[in-house]
């Protein structure tokens, strides 16, 4: 199943600039559930592509010291309104999330 | 058929494969690098992840609170004036696991970045560039007053 992504893009001056938040819980596996003593097994994201128009313009891998519920933002040189911004995570488990937005210009 | 850890071993690196190859969804990814990222040890991430290269400060912006009150999440943007760059790596020297992340950079991409990091105490962020020029680095100091590796 995949789960939603928030994503916006905005495209000013010839740069179009990415925002996203995605819902993950980040986990280390270092952490212990306080009830029950014992850990909490390691779920985290992976990796992270964009893809302009299906073109892939960022990867990342990530490990577990990324925030939970992780925001990433970075800028694209280009990209036109209307373009398709695609986010798409994999994580440790093999669950993946992805979300979509429309270029807009500002 | 024995349960030893190598057998462990060996199921966990076919799983790994598998999850590998769902996870190309079309473009050749790098492989997720597992030494540096599991490794304790910040000089040994740092060494895994340049491949033993010389680096020198410069060309690379640390944006990120002087004082952190929730280590949980520190916010923090790297950027680089390097023509070319092809990565952006950062670390987190005094966590349990120093290596963060690396951002694959291509033409397309902006050379910065904007994240949030986990940092379980107060600690030097590093941030490294590859670029066709060599590897450079930053450093900035943050001051965490709540850690945040739960």
């Amino acid at each position: 199943m995949s789960k939603k992504v928030k994503i916006r893009a905005t495209l000013k001056d010839g740069v179009t600039t990415i925002k996203a938040i995605m819902t993950h819980p980040m986990e280390t596996g270092s952490r212990k559930n306080k009830e029950t003593g014992e850990l909490i097994p390691a779920h985290f994201i992976k990796e992270v592509q964009v893809t302009l128009n299906g073109e892939v313009v960022m990867n990342t891998h990530w490990g577990t010291g990324i925030s939970k519920n992780p925001y990433l933002s970075f800028q694209i040189k280009g990209g036109a309104a209307g373009d398709s911004i695609v986010l798409t995570w994999t994580d440790n488990l093999g669950e993946t999330g992805t979300g979509e937005a429309t270029i807009k210009a500002k | 058929m024995k349960f030893t850890r190598r057998t462990l071993l060996k199921y966990s690196s076919l799983s790994a494969i598998s999850a590998a190859i769902t996870s190309i969804t079309g473009t050749v990814f790098a492989q997720w690098p597992s030494a540096p990222f599991e490794t304790k040890a910040f000089d040994e991430a740092f060494s895994l992840v340049t491949e033993g290269a010389s680096v020198n400060e410069g060309h690379v912006t640390i944006d990120a609170p002087q004082i952190a009150d929730n280590g949980a999440s520190v916010p923090i943007d790297i950027s680089t004036d390097l023509e070319g760059a092809e990565s952006i790596s950062v670390f987190v020297e005094k966590n349990p696991r120093p290596f963060i992340t690396t951002f694959y950079l291509n033409d397309k991409l902006a050379s910065s970045v904007s994240l949030r990091v986990k940092m379980r105490e107060t600690s030097d962020l590093i941030a490294v560039v590859k670029s066709p020029e060599g590897h450079y680095m930053a450093r900035q100091n943050v001051k965490v007053t709540a850690g945040g590796c739960g």
